[in-house]
């Protein structure tokens, strides 16, 4: 008998149906991966297991019995434990606090720190978390606060444990450690969902995979009897090709275009031409495989140094090349972009276009025609409580008011720029008017990057640009990136996701405590060498 | 204010910094991890020192004794301010609820004292779990239920006690206010209710105080009931307030509807001062304490350098923004 | 895949949609009600003086009303609007008992503004939060006032602070008719204007207003000055309603302007409402003030009901929406 039926169920919002009728089970001992694009309706359906929301119709059944008056207490005390993407940490609460959150053990009532603490110790042990538990979770790193979160949820000794992109801050050594929990947890008889946008983790790591697809269930598989395209297969719709663009040079535009249009997201037909152009422009030029510079360098850093996060960095962003951030999570490059935007304070020299600039804040950047996208959009990349349009519009102020002297914004020039990048980038709203927050991940890392677009920006800063994004969306913005450089612009990105460093990057800049201490470009970039400068901290010569 | 400043979240890994400060010492370590106490107490030296360069009576026992009568009310109220902050709200309604403890226990005060104690507590008490009732059910910021409460409080004060007066007992006055067989009672009562506070800071309830305050949807999350805790929270500063209000009606002898007022600012003042979140989740009780005391102190210490009393509140506003600007550059590093 | 066309929804569907949305359209309804009722069932309400002098006494609360609108839009709170409009009532009475109203009116608006600017300064310099930078100038400028007036304010009659207090164009005080002008500059500001767009990204988000290149300080000098020049105003209209000045006659305005604010469906956090909202919010405290004025009660019922009533209304139509 399965130990939790999802049976029927169907959930709406705001007259928006995100769930028709799915249904699926967990068998104990078992790990089913939960797949689907963004906005596919997992994390809907997951809150309903949880007890965050309550289904409109249908039935959920654990362990026999129908969930009733079903709360996130109720879930974890008949043993379901939850991570969540969004951490449920209190930052300035201890490791140790936050592992029993909710239900700490007490002596008579009272809560002893070191009693807490002691008790916590085998169970981070347990997710491989060397760790003093009485820091507080605020002052760890994403990932091992992931970990904790982790920690967190086997504290109640789950007899379901869900996984809800638990993985997304995590790098390889992490991942390991909560697979081995996983085994751990189905070697013992508990079952586990997983959800993750890392194609490769699931299929390493599940029984069984149910694939969503705008809110419905598309088929359950046996992984055995399934494979990484039929699974893409079932969550798009459709075949998926081309994930990533030919890279500088090879595209077979021999100048930069240097066209007043504002980029956009290519159609299909598009990018299987401009495919089609690449292999000529490989055949002819397969004698000179000398990987093409661009258009001159626009950003020379020299000993950029963020006190605490890096040191030391140099770097030069050339026009038409997309240079990408690599290594283990954690290690500066994060600072390095906040840096070149002015967000956070450093030294150094930095020069644009050969002269001297001061980035001291992100209206310098901006004046420098620096764009930068961040990687949290919640927070940074976008005011998700406001609508579309104000998002647009916000950061093109100049456009929308012409004359600049006369302050009042042009509601009609406004309409045309906002309908005009919701077109090109493909963006999937229902109007300028929807909330930003209602929109996917992969909608909203569109708006936050269509924002900087009619400014025309010559430096494109993206951090994580497709964490948590859908494949399809993961694809199309891929694609932009390129057009962006092929026009000129030079584009840092920084990624946990070496498959992404080597699919799209010109080059690659392998940053280790703070300091970069490999560049990979041309044949040498490869996933392999990637991983071992990551990890090692030196040059990877083979 | 709606979006919560992701501290050292946004700090990438420590160990990345060059020749990052390994060995500190465990000194050091206390004292960044206590900065706000140390801070607080070196300034409460200063100021003591130079206190005392004009009131040479300054640590005799009567001394103490008059001056610890006169900080109870701030001190109780600002523990109060802070209980509620810690859980990630604000409590505007302060005054007017310390006010109307005090007009309870003064018109009831005859009657006998304990009588007229607990009813104080309990009116206290049970506006502030109105407060959190409608902060935890309905959805409502808690600035502006507070603001609403406050004229609420204020009214129901007004009925109580319409014009300032009512009585309180002298010898309890006396006793109050210059030492009980040589014991100051209000050094007294704040030492237990630290102690209180103390024991609460280790329960279930202390930690999902801190726990909601720190990460509200987490601690929802994570089961804990986190209507009930922000109810709990505002009863508790109930407790605080009403002992502030009987406090002040024992110190004056009498009540007064209208003197609760300053006490809202200057808890705020105080909790902030300590280095309670606004956003809530962090701040230690006995820092509020010493801030309470502090801006006791340097009220006092304006009188008595002779200045007109009207330069007071001047002060009292200057040293408010220059103690809390030198604290947030201080702790700049840890929030940037 | 793309846009709907903007006019995909149809007429009604969209009135309801904006009608759920917009709490200053609720603001309005409760204020056309609640008249309705006090010309009913209440004695005094029905006549076109009643009228008048309602909307002129609300114009004091009104002005003050706008610019805390403007303050709270971008999340933040000016609690010093209390000391700003006693400073400038009591310095225009001291300067033009010696040199003249205009001197005064003058001399009145600079003092107002510099304390604007000081919060501003405060808040975006020295980062202590709005409620308690605001609060400390305001403590700071009741103490200043002490010292200035040394405890006994002068009164003086300005004779164009008088006539716009008190005089009507066709028949409409000229108190209400500058109270209105203000707002519809403040409209264009806030919702029309590119500092309205800054000062809407910032009570959405300050994090990702600095990472779009808002310009943080400029917004809150704009915003914190405006709100502090109105209360400035205001002061100025009731020292000429009045003829007198105290160092207290601010002190309702600093709770009052709030819930007007709020009433009128502006979210105390920031970033969502409309400056109209906060006319019907002042015009709705005013009007329920006279109506437990005209009942008879005792102060402390008065202000028991006073609050009961706002904490009902604010259930009604101004709860946050939970994320």
């Amino acid at each position: 008998m399965a130990l939790l039926a999802v049976e029927q169920v169907s959930k709406s919002f705001a007259g928006n149906r995100v769930l028709d009728r799915v249904s699926f089970d967990v068998r104990p001992g078992e790990v089913l991966a939960l797949v689907g694009e963004n906005g596919a309706g997992k994390s809907t359906v997951l809150s309903l297991v949880t007890g965050l929301l309550a289904p409109d119709s249908g039935r959920i059944a654990y362990d026999g019995e129908p969930l009733r008056s079903w709360s996130p207490h109720r879930a974890r005390e008949v043993g379901i434990g939850s991570v969540h993407q969004e951490l449920s940490l209190n930052p300035h609460q201890t490791v140790a606090e936050n592992v029993f959150l909710g239900q700490w053990p007490s002596r008579r009532g009272l809560i002893l720190r070191r009693d807490l603490a002691r008790r916590a110790r085998p169970l981070l042990d347990r997710v491989g978390l060397d760790v003093d538990p009485l820091t507080r979770a605020g002052r760890l790193p994403l990932g091992q606060q992931q970990l904790v979160e982790l920690a967190k949820a086997l504290a109640s000794g789950p007899r379901l444990l869900i996984l809800d992109e638990a993985t997304s801050a995590l790098d390889d050594d992490q991942v390991r450690s909560v697979f081995a929990v996983v085994d751990e947890l189905r070697a013992a008889g508990s079952s586990v969902i997983i959800v993750s946008h890392r194609m490769g983790e699931l299929f390493a790591v599940s029984d069984r995979l149910t694939v969503l697809k705008d809110g419905e269930v598309m088929a359950t598989r046996e992984r055995a009897e399934t494979d990484h395209d039929d699974i893409v297969r079932l969550m798009i719709g459709r075949e998926l090709s081309d994930l990533f663009p030919p890279k500088a040079g090879m595209s077979g535009a021999d100048e930069l275009a240097q066209g007043d249009e504002i980029a956009a997201i290519p159609s299909e037909k598009e990018i299987a031409s401009e495919k089609a152009a690449a292999e000529d422009a490989t055949a002819d030029s397969a004698d000179d495989a000398e990987p093409a510079h661009g258009g001159g360098t626009v950003l020379r850093a020299r000993g950029l140094t963020v006190p605490g996060a890096c040191e030391g960095v140099d770097l030069d962003l050339e026009a038409g090349r997309i240079i990408g951030l690599g290594g283990l999570q954690g290690q500066g490059q994060r600072a390095v972009l906040r840096a070149l935007f002015g967000l956070v304070r450093h030294t150094g020299r930095i020069e644009l276009d050969g002269r001297p600039a001061r980035l001291a804040s992100p209206r310098e950047a901006i004046r420098h025609r620096i764009a930068y996208v961040p990687e949290d959009r919640k927070v940074e990349g976008l005011h998700v409580a406001q609508t579309v349009r104000a998002n647009l519009a916000l950061t093109n102020l100049d456009v929308v008011t012409p004359g600049r002297r006369l302050l009042t914004v042009d509601r009609g020039a406004e309409a045309r720029l906002v309908d005009d990048l919701v077109e090109r980038m493909r963006i999937r709203v229902t109007g300028p008017e929807q909330e930003a927050r209602r929109l996917s991940g992969g909608n909203q890392q569109k708006v936050a990057l269509a924002r900087w677009l009619p400014a025309k920006p010559r430096i494109l800063l993206l951090a994580e640009p497709t964490r948590g994004i859908d494949v399809g969306t993961k694809r199309e913005i891929y694609h932009l990136l390129r057009r962006l450089a092929d026009s000129g612009v030079a584009v840092l990105i920084t990624s946990g996701d070496t498959m992404e460093l080597v699919g799209l990057c010109d080059e690659v800049a392998v940053m280790y405590e703070g300091a970069v201490v490999d560049r990979l470009a041309g044949d040498g970039l490869t996933e392999e060498r990637l991983v071992r400068a990551s990890v090692t901290g030196t040059v990877a010569d083979d | 204010m709606t979006d919560q400043p992701v501290t050292e979240r946004s700090v990438p890994a420590r160990r990345a910094a060059p020749g990052g400060g390994a060995g500190a010492g465990r000194f050091g370590g206390f004292l960044r991890r206590n900065l706000d106490v140390t801070g607080l107490c070196a300034l409460l030296v200063i100021l003591l020192a130079v206190y005392s360069q004009y009131d040479s009576e300054l640590f005799t026992p009567s001394s103490i004794t008059i001056l610890s009568a006169q900080f109870l009310p701030l001190i109780l109220a600002a523990m109060g301010q802070s209980t509620v902050m810690l859980a990630g709200g604000i409590d505007l309604s302060l005054g007017a609820v310390l006010a109307l403890a005090m007009a309870v226990f003064a018109v009831r005060a005859e009657d006998g004292v304990a009588v007229a104690a607990v009813l104080a507590l309990a009116a206290a008490v049970s506006t502030g779990v109105a407060n959190g009732v409608l902060v935890a059910y309905a959805g409502l910021p808690p600035i502006i239920v507070t603001l609403a409460a406050s004229f609420l409080w204020g009214g129901v004060t007004l009925v109580v006690l319409p014009q300032p007066g009512g009585s309180v007992p002298s010898g309890l006055v006396d006793a109050y206010n210059n030492g009980w067989n040589g014991l100051a009672l209000p050094f007294v009562v704040v030492g237990v209710v630290l102690l209180l506070w103390k024991t609460v800071r280790t329960t279930r309830f202390g930690l999902s105080l801190y726990a909601v305050g720190g990460n509200e949807h987490g601690a929802y999350a994570s089961g804990i009931g986190t209507r009930t805790v922000k109810i709990g929270a505002y009863g508790l500063a109930g407790v605080f307030v009403g002992l502030a209000g009987i406090g002040l009606a024992i110190q004056t002898g009498s009540g007064d509807a209208t003197i609760g007022t300053p006490y809202t600012l200057n808890s705020i003042a105080a909790s902030v001062l300590a280095g309670v979140s606004f956003f809530g989740g962090v701040g230690q009780m006995r820092a509020t304490v010493l801030a309470a005391l502090l801006i006791g102190l340097l009220t006092n210490l304006l009188l008595f350098t002779g200045l007109s009393p009207f330069y007071q509140l001047i002060m009292q506003g200057a040293v408010l923004i220059v103690a809390i600007a030198v604290k947030t550059f201080a702790t700049r590093e840890r929030t940037d | 895949m793309t846009a709907l066309p903007r006019t995909a929804a149809s007429l009604p569907r969209r009135l309801t949609g904006t009608l759920k949305e917009n709490r200053a359209a609720w603001a309005f309804g409760v204020l056309v009600v609640t008249w309705l009722a006090a010309i009913l069932f209440a004695k005094g309400f029905d006549s076109v003086s009643s009228f008048r002098y309602l909307v002129q006494t609300a114009a004091f609360l009104g002005i003050v009303g706008v610019g805390q609108t403007l303050v709270v839009m971008m999340s933040g709170i000016d609690l010093s609007v209390s000391g700003v409009v006693a400073l400038s009532a009591v310095v225009c009475a001291q300067v033009a008992s010696g040199s003249g109203g205009t001197a005064g009116i003058a001399v009145a608006l600079a003092a107002s503004v510099l304390v604007g600017l000081a919060n501003a300064a405060g808040v975006t310099w020295l980062r202590v939060p709005p409620m308690v930078m605001t609060l400390a100038t305001g403590t700071i400028v009741a103490g200043a006032l002490l010292v200035y007036t040394d405890g006994s304010p002068k009164s003086a009659k300005v004779a164009l602070l008088g006539s716009l207090a008190n005089d009507r164009v066709l028949g409409v005080p000229l108190a209400f008719v500058l109270w209105i002008g203000i707002t519809a500059v403040a409209a264009w500001l806030l919702h029309a204007s590119r500092i309205g767009r800054y000062v809407f990204a910032l009570g959405n988000g300050e994090r990702a207003s600095r990472a779009s290149g808002v310009p943080l300080a400029r917004t809150a000098f704009i915003a914190y000055g405006t709100c502090a020049l109105l209360a400035g105003v205001s002061g100025l209209v009731l020292l000429g309603f009045t003829s007198t000045s105290s160092l207290t006659m601010g002190n309702p305005y600093q709770l009052l302007s709030i819930a007007s604010v709020v009433l009128g469906g502006t979210s105390i956090l920031g970033g969502r409402g409309h400056v109209l909202g906060t006319v019907a919010g002042a015009l709705l405290l005013t009007l329920l003030t006279a109506l437990l004025a005209s009942w008879n009660m005792s102060e402390g019922v008065r202000q028991i009901v006073l609050g009961l009533l706002i904490i009902g209304l604010l259930l009604a139509y101004a709860r946050e929406r939970r994320s």
